[in-house]
């Protein structure tokens, strides 16, 4: 069935478990899907747009009021949409990092916060990570103390992930911002699989800077996100437009500059709103969402040879598994090679796991109820004992 | 004086200045038409700028316009059912349930529809 001419009408989430680890947790709540159809033109949020004239100045679809539950949501003072979490790094990097000043990154970051660095021309020193996939305060203490050294001056800016793409696995946030505060440096937290899934608590943690993402995390269209921080850094970051034409004389009254003017509109916007509510209150329930993650983590780990890669026992629905020793030995021998799990999984209406990928590979249950989560546990069983596999 | 009132343009809040295609008019050459989405609480409050002086009828098939969107916000609790019961939709007593009723509001609307428009 197609939409459009040229485009197939999408229907992943209708026919199967999508396992996508960046897709479980932006899938929309049937109050976003709604408000998108009849939000979705361009401009729509602009209907009531009045002077100031700027987004987060809007109070119908209540975008004003969002803003500022938002940022009491997160314990922080300010929040300002953006188009994605990719979008907050950017800002924070334009706003705080020079040409050739160096910025603290943990050695499992997102590639788009190296890239926020590298597109201020600033300069990237990482913080490696422990043997067992960890980022730990003691050797972000060793970075940061590194880079001063070699700088003469201490870095702009710590990146910090709450939880990492890679592995899942969750960091010393608290700990590392602690010793940020030491030499000065503002922190950013990378909350992309945090913030919507879990409680955040950006003061209590310690850091200035917190960064949410609308479509991974908080069940909102792409491009969507946040950018929460505190009083002192929103003078700096979001600061307010002062430039004004030569010839003409105009002026642009109080857009802000880093994001340049409004940000966030249509679909995302009212997406990421209508979502709020159940996001806010299913973060409170992130246990129901592990239990769920654990049948299935469980059935995995009893096919012989199955480990899991991320840091066990899980703490997050997203984990990297290990199945060199099983399902990749039925790939050196099947005649559909690697593929032959991802087709297993297909026949039986499970998507999401990179075709052709036998050795590690990722997936999160987020969102599914106990009754997929259990067909999902039953088909890996199924799957591992086709192929003649020992089940423990 | 100018303000940047909208993303792409500069405008003087009356006409766009690029092509002259009028984008958005203030609020006191608009008419607030009150557009009532019974099956979304936030939507309910939205008004739709329509010009005093235009043409266009202020009231059009205001019925049929809610029975649109109400069939839709229905077809999307289908939709919804669909996603929690992948892939098998295997149905509980209490979704099947929730489908019905779902399905039933979707005939009314639809004859809503036919009645306004047809």
């Amino acid at each position: 069935m197609k939409c459009a001419d040229s485009i197939e009408a999408r229907s992943v989430e209708e026919s199967f478990i999508n396992l996508d680890p960046i897709q479980a947790a932006g899938r929309l709540t049937p109050e976003a899907m709604k408000a998108v159809i009849s939000w979705g033109d361009g401009y729509s949020v602009c209907d009531n747009c009045h002077k100031p004239f700027r987004l987060d100045y809007v109070n119908n679809p209540p975008i004003a009021d969002f803003h500022e539950e938002v940022a009491k949501w997160l314990n922080m003072d300010q929040v300002q949409l953006v188009p994605g979490a990719r979008r907050a790094f950017q800002e924070v990097t334009g706003a705080l990092v020079g040409k050739g000043e160096p910025v603290i990154m943990t050695g499992m970051g997102h590639y788009t916060a190296y890239l926020s660095v590298e597109v201020v021309n600033g300069i990237v020193r990482e913080i490696k990570p422990t043997p067992d996939h960890h980022i730990t305060a003691d050797a972000a203490a060793v970075s940061i103390e590194n880079a001063t050294r070699e700088f003469g001056y201490a870095p702009k800016l710590v990146f910090v992930d709450a939880v990492d793409f890679m592995y899942g696995n969750f960091h010393e946030v608290k700990e590392i911002a602690k010793v940020a505060r030491q030499y000065d440096i503002p922190v950013i937290y990378n909350g992309a699989y945090t913030v919507g899934v879990l409680p955040v608590d950006g003061k209590k943690l310690g850091v200035d800077f917190v960064v949410g993402s609308g479509h991974k995390s908080m069940s909102a269209p792409a491009p969507s996100g946040i950018l929460a921080t505190t009083t002192e850094y929103a003078d700096i970051v979001l600061r307010t437009t002062r430039i004004q034409g030569d010839v003409t004389g105009r002026k642009f009254g109080i857009k802000q500059v880093g994001i340049l003017g409004c940000s966030l509109m249509g679909a995302p916007v009212v997406g990421l709103i209508a979502s709020f509510p159940a996001v806010k209150e299913r973060v409170n329930h992130f246990d129901e969402q592990l239990k769920n993650h654990k049948i299935v983590t469980d059935a995995l780990l009893s096919i012989e040879g199955t480990k899991v890669a991320s840091e066990y026992p899980r703490k997050h629905t997203m984990t990297r598994m290990d199945t060199t020793e099983s399902f990749d030995r039925i790939a050196q021998i099947h005649r559909k090679r690697g593929f032959f799990l991802s087709s297993a999984l297909g026949k039986r209406g499970i998507t999401g796991i990179m075709p052709g990928v036998t050795k590690q590979w990722k997936f999160n249950t987020y969102g599914l109820t106990t009754s997929q989560a259990e067909y999902l546990a039953d088909s890996f069983i199924e799957i591992a004992e086709e192929n003649s596999m020992v089940i423990g | 004086m100018y303000y940047s009132h909208c993303e792409h343009h500069t405008v003087n809040h009356i006409q766009c200045q690029v092509g002259g295609v009028v984008t958005r008019l203030p609020a006191e050459q608009s008419t607030p038409v009150q557009f009532r989405y019974l099956a979304f609480p936030f939507l309910e409050n939205r008004i739709v700028s329509v010009r005093k002086n235009a043409d266009t009828p202020l009231l059009m098939s205001q019925k049929a316009i809610d029975a649109v969107f109400t069939g839709l916000f229905s077809m999307t609790d289908i939709r919804v059912i669909l996603r929690k019961t992948a892939p098998l939709h295997h149905l509980s007593d209490e979704q099947k349930e929730q489908t019905k009723k779902a399905v039933e509001m979707v005939r009314k609307q639809l004859g809503i529809i036919e009645g306004d428009l047809l």
